[in-house]
């Protein structure tokens, strides 16, 4: 445009300067495009109706856009203005919930706190004027769209506004950790026989899934005390790696597994699986259990163990070391502190070498009386060594491990004991992350893989589960 | 270094380009727009800005918000906070508007500033108030003073007392929302039938007509003053925190009956109403004025915020003499912003030195606006074959002067357009100020407005003292005064008329002879004083010099050049429509002439009331 055209049509500035709509609409294709796909997607979720409707009005609106440009135009438009009221009326509602159900009762709440950022209620002062923020602030902030005054004279000492900041991270805190479950954990009872156990008859949603705790104690099913005709009972004691932490759910622990796998077989009798576990617990807590409790008439009794199980000879039996059901934790925050002081506290209580020989030869011994006491009561005992991570991941154990093992081995020999130790069992079976939870404790694939060892375990070595098996295919 | 002012998305948008501390250019968006009151992101205003002062898109170094949108927003979050339930609706209005729109005030300003090709340096925002004190300290010509702002609200602030010195300023206390003079002016606007935020002018003119016979009733009830200035609102009566009116029913009882509707007749109750509010808005700048200067002890003061356009107050302010001088911010509401946040940041900011003299501003005059060369001008009346004569300086001011002592009303359009609400001669209707026809006539032929608005004086600086009783300078029509009482030659005019009820009535006090410049004496015998000295604007002292060689008298009425709800003409193009519009005889662009009689018949497609409606 010339500069004497423009002068002539008043644009004296140039061209006006309001800039054009630059929003870009999809074209007819792309349209057609989208609306055959969520239609299509909606067939195939069996929502017939209204995905054929989609693709109907899609390719009604696709093919009146090819047709006719101007049409296409009125199109857009109507479907734009429905938009628009669809949009102000979605908006208008959750303004209105968000006023009436949100603004109101913090202005009710900002009442009764006496709050009164207008001013509106103290008309009897001797002057209305207030003091202005100093001038370093207001240089300060003009960068920002933030800045404001009234944010300084109501702030006060920095103390207090920290403390706030505090209270209000942990409520937050709080907050996320009681969404996650934490604040009602599993607490234990203390008993002067067996140190403490798991309260009985619980069940809660943790982090990792469901822990049910029947009335024994056991991270198990319920079952009945005396033993049904025609089940094979396995009775599993063990500490941690059996109880399987609150970052698994029930149902993969390899107790669980086990159970499901030995019943699964075809052919193969009903067996029932009671796990008696606990963190923390050794041979004494597991032989208290059975002196306080015995077997349930358990056919074979599997004591699982990492092997410096044989340490906790004394671990516990004096009083309670998580939280007990007298003194549980009231809040979610005290429970992740005493988890981690626990944690910390054990890190730092490492036993010397000498002391550590004096228990393991202890723990070693309680064992043996353990395997004694079993089988004086009809039960076949077998000895389930889950290795570390180290020997369960490689060929070699530690050597400590491989000295604890032999020992463990040598006061077992005259018991008739089986024993296995499965050296190697997760190699090429994913990585160690994905095996093991830390240096003894497996994730769920490594419950997955162990349950299958120990399946093949019992029925390739022991003796009663093959008799029962025998007995059962007979009488069928 | 380039700062560029901005403010927007209220009212009044503008923009404003301080160069190495010089205001080298600022206008309103609605100059160019053509919507009055225009609140959008000011591009036309910013572009122009920029262009007159040839900065390239590298050399912008600063962009300055005028204040602080999310702040205002928590204010806003804050009062509903305290009212809810209740103003539901003004929370479904108001919040989808911040949302979409004001929260983003920086980015908007990005976006407008990249559509005319430039890229924005990190977008500053300067507090509200803030931006009002420097618009008023930094152009004025003190090296100390007390400052006062007072407008309706910013982020909290309603009214500040500050003080200047040298290139630093500091406000020292303020009142906060809801407590706010110039909401309380605005509820009177609105319950008198005016416009609010922009029909506050209007009830300023009509409050001469009436008696303060409320004004006792509205301390006693509306608001508590103090000895200070400060004031507590009784929001009790007021609406405009929890409804989209700003009174309420208690309001319309407390003063016998409903807001007068728009266009309806003007009574008796919103003379007396208008004359009240003033009277109250006066008291409490005068205390303002005291209090702030017992706590600054400064001997001058910086008045701006939309208040500070009443300029009654402003008069009775400079007649009080509590300060030895006083200096009102010509774009004192908020298109002045724009220009005291870039200020803020070429002095407060950047810590560059302020020189002043004592005696001259630094606003030009306040023509910061655009000019048109002749040839450009030329080219487009031969284009459009608009006949026209031109004329140098001296033949000019003859040929005009002669016209205007023959009642004559001129159309023009001169120099630079001014920023701010007043039209100081670039853009102006002037006319024989002796002329007794002459305020009906340019209010009901001309302007096209309500026949009880008075007109305003442009009189030669050195006669000022002839016409007026105490103001010596006022170049930004700013002051009013009273009409000197040798010049008044009927005192008992109001007393023969009767207790006026009717808008009849209203136009034949106007109509009534008070003086001997009669179009611009006001019904009590006030005016709003322009004076002109050779030094701001030469051509327009050329002309009121050459009418005094004619008739004597160094004075003529100056208006806006523009039809009512019109925005004040910017080019050539829209003064050259208003003239045809209108009953204006003769067009002068600069030192071309047009006569009425000459010119082609004129057809418009729509009608200017349609186009700008009413305000």
């Amino acid at each position: 445009m010339s500069v004497e055209k423009a002068k002539v049509e008043g644009r004296w500035f140039g061209e006006p300067l309001r800039a054009p709509d630059r929003s870009t609409k999809p074209g007819g294709v792309v349209r057609f495009a989208i609306g055959f796909l969520l239609g299509a997607l909606l067939i195939l979720k069996h929502h017939l109706l209204f995905g054929s409707g989609v693709l109907i009005i899609s390719c009604g609106f696709a093919l009146i856009s090819q047709l006719s440009p101007n049409a296409g135009s009125r199109v857009d438009a109507a479907l734009n203005q429905v938009g628009i009221w669809v949009g102000t009326a979605v908006g208008s509602t959750l303004l209105c919930i968000s006023y009436l159900f949100f603004v109101t009762p913090l202005r009710l709440f900002r009442r009764v706190t006496g709050a009164d950022d207008l001013n509106l209620r103290n008309n009897d002062k001797f002057t209305f004027w207030l003091q202005c923020d100093t001038q370093r602030r207001k240089t300060r902030f003009i960068g920002t769209m933030f800045a404001t005054e009234k944010l300084t004279t109501r702030a006060g000492n920095p103390l207090i506004r920290l403390s706030i900041v505090v209270v209000f991270m942990l409520c937050l805190a709080e907050g996320v950790l009681r969404l996650q479950g934490y604040g009602r954990p599993i607490n234990y009872i203390a008993d002067p026989m067996i140190g403490y156990y798991p309260e009985p008859g619980v069940s809660l949603r943790r982090p990792g899934g469901t822990i049910s705790i029947n009335r024994w104690g056991m991270r198990s099913n319920e079952f009945q005390t005396e033993k049904p005709a025609g089940t094979f009972r396995v009775l599993m004691l063990g500490d941690s790696t059996l109880y399987g932490g609150s970052y698994l759910d029930q149902r993969d622990l390899y107790s669980s597994r086990l159970e499901r796998l030995l019943n699964s077989r075809p052919g193969s009798p009903h067996v029932e699986i009671l796990a008696m576990s606990a963190n923390g617990w050794g041979p004494f807590h597991e032989h208290g259990f059975i002196k306080r409790f015995g077997t349930f008439n358990a056919d074979l009794v599997i004591v699982n163990l990492p092997i410096d199980d044989i340490n906790r000879a004394l671990y516990g039996l004096m009083s309670t070391p998580f939280s007990a059901v007298q003194t549980p934790p009231r809040m979610a925050l005290e429970e992740v502190l005493i988890h981690y002081v626990w944690e910390y506290r054990k890190d730092r209580s490492g036993l010397d070498a000498k002391y550590e020989a004096r228990q393991s030869q202890i723990g070693i011994e309680e064992y043996r009386s353990l395997a004694e006491d079993l089988q004086s009561r009809g039960a076949e005992v077998m000895f389930a060594c889950l290795p570390s991570r180290i020997a369960g991941m490689g060929s070699q154990p530690e050597s400590q491990e491989a000295i604890w093992r032999r020992q463990l081995d040598s006061a077992l020999a005259t018991r008739s004991v089986t024993m296995s130790y499965p050296i190697g069992l997760f190699v090429g079976k994913g990585t160690p992350e994905q095996l093991y939870h830390d240096d003894v404790h497996l994730n769920k694939l490594g419950h997955k893989f162990y349950a299958d060892f120990l399946a093949l375990r019992i029925a390739t070595a022991s003796t009663n589960y093959q008799k029962f098996v025998a007995r059962q295919r007979g009488v069928k | 270094m380039n700062i560029l002012g901005v403010s927007a998305l209220y009212h009044d948008s503008a923009a404003c380009l301080v160069q190495d501390g010089d205001i080298v250019a600022a206008a309103q968006e609605e100059r160019f727009s053509r919507k009055k009151h225009d609140a959008r992101i000011p591009i036309n205003a910013m572009a122009y800005c920029l262009r007159e002062g040839n900065v390239r898109p590298d050399d912008l170094d600063m962009v300055v918000f005028y204040d602080k949108p999310i702040t205002k927003f928590t204010r806003l979050l804050a009062t509903y906070g305290e009212i809810a339930p209740s103003g539901l609706a003004v929370f479904m209005k108001s919040v989808p508007l911040w949302l979409k729109d004001k929260a983003w005030a920086g980015l908007q300003v990005e976006k407008a500033l990249s559509d005319v090709g430039f890229k924005a340096a990190k977008i500053q925002f300067a507090e509200h108030h803030i931006s009002h004190a420097a618009s008023a300290f930094y152009p004025s010509p003190y090296q100390e003073a007390a400052i006062i702002t007072m407008d309706g609200v910013g982020e909290w602030t309603t009214s500040s007392i500050g003080v200047g010195e040298g290139n630093q300023l500091r406000l020292l206390q303020e009142q906060r929302f809801p407590h706010s003079l110039g909401l309380l002016y605005s509820a009177f606007t609105y319950f008198t039938g005016f416009k609010v935020n922009s029909g506050e002018y209007k009830l300023m003119g009509l409050a001469p007509y009436g008696e303060p016979v409320y004004a006792d009733l509205i301390r006693e009830k509306l608001l508590f003053i103090r000895e200070d200035g400060s004031f507590h609102l009784n929001m009790k009566y007021f609406g405009f925190l929890s409804e989209l009116r700003m009174t309420n029913d208690l309001f319309a009882d407390l003063f016998g009956g409903p807001a007068r509707s728009p266009e309806s007749p003007i009574t008796k109750r919103e003379m007396d109403m208008a004359s009240s509010i003033q009277a109250v808005t006066e008291e409490i700048v005068v205390k303002m004025a005291r209090y702030a200067r017992s706590i600054t002890g400064k001997r001058n003061l910086c008045l701006a915020g939309g208040v500070a356009l009443n300029c009654v107050a402003n008069g009775k302010l400079v007649r009080e003499r509590i300060f030895d001088n006083v200096w009102v911010q010509p774009a004192s509401g908020d298109a002045g912003g724009s220009l005291g946040s870039a200020l803020y940041s070429w002095y407060q900011i950047l810590g560059n030195n302020r020189q002043v003299d004592g005696a001259n501003d630094s606003m030009h005059g306040a023509f910061l606006g655009p000019s048109f060369d002749a040839n450009s001008v030329k080219a487009y009346l031969d284009a459009n074959r608009y006949p026209y004569i031109e004329l140098n300086d001296e033949d000019r001011n003859r040929h005009l002067a002669s016209a205007l002592a023959d009642e004559k009303v001129i159309g023009l359009l001169q120099g630079r357009m001014e920023f701010g609400p007043r039209a100081l001669g670039g853009r102006s209707i002037l006319a024989d100020a002796r002329s007794s026809k002459m305020q009906s006539y340019l209010n009901l032929a001309t302007k096209f407005r309500e026949s009880f608005r008075p007109f305003a004086p442009i009189v030669l600086a050195e006669d000022a003292g002839e016409f007026f009783e105490v103001i010596r300078e006022s170049p930004y029509m700013l002051m009013v005064d009273q009409v000197r009482p040798e010049r008044l030659i009927s005192h008992c005019t109001d007393e023969q008329v009767a207790e006026t009820s009717t808008d009849i009535d209203l136009r034949e006090r106007v109509n009534a002879i008070r003086s001997d410049v009669p179009a611009i004496t006001h019904v009590d015998n006030s005016a709003r004083i322009q004076t002109v000295d050779v030094k701001r604007n030469p051509k327009l002292h050329g002309l009121l010099t050459e009418f005094k060689k004619i008739t004597g008298y160094g004075i003529l009425v100056n208006t806006s050049f523009n039809v009512r709800s019109e925005p004040i003409v910017c080019t050539p193009e829209d003064a050259y429509a208003c003239f045809m519009r209108t009953g204006i005889d003769i067009l002068v662009l600069d030192n071309l002439v047009l006569e009425k009689s000459r010119q082609p018949e004129w057809h418009e497609l729509t009608s200017w009331q349609e186009q700008f409606g009413l305000d």
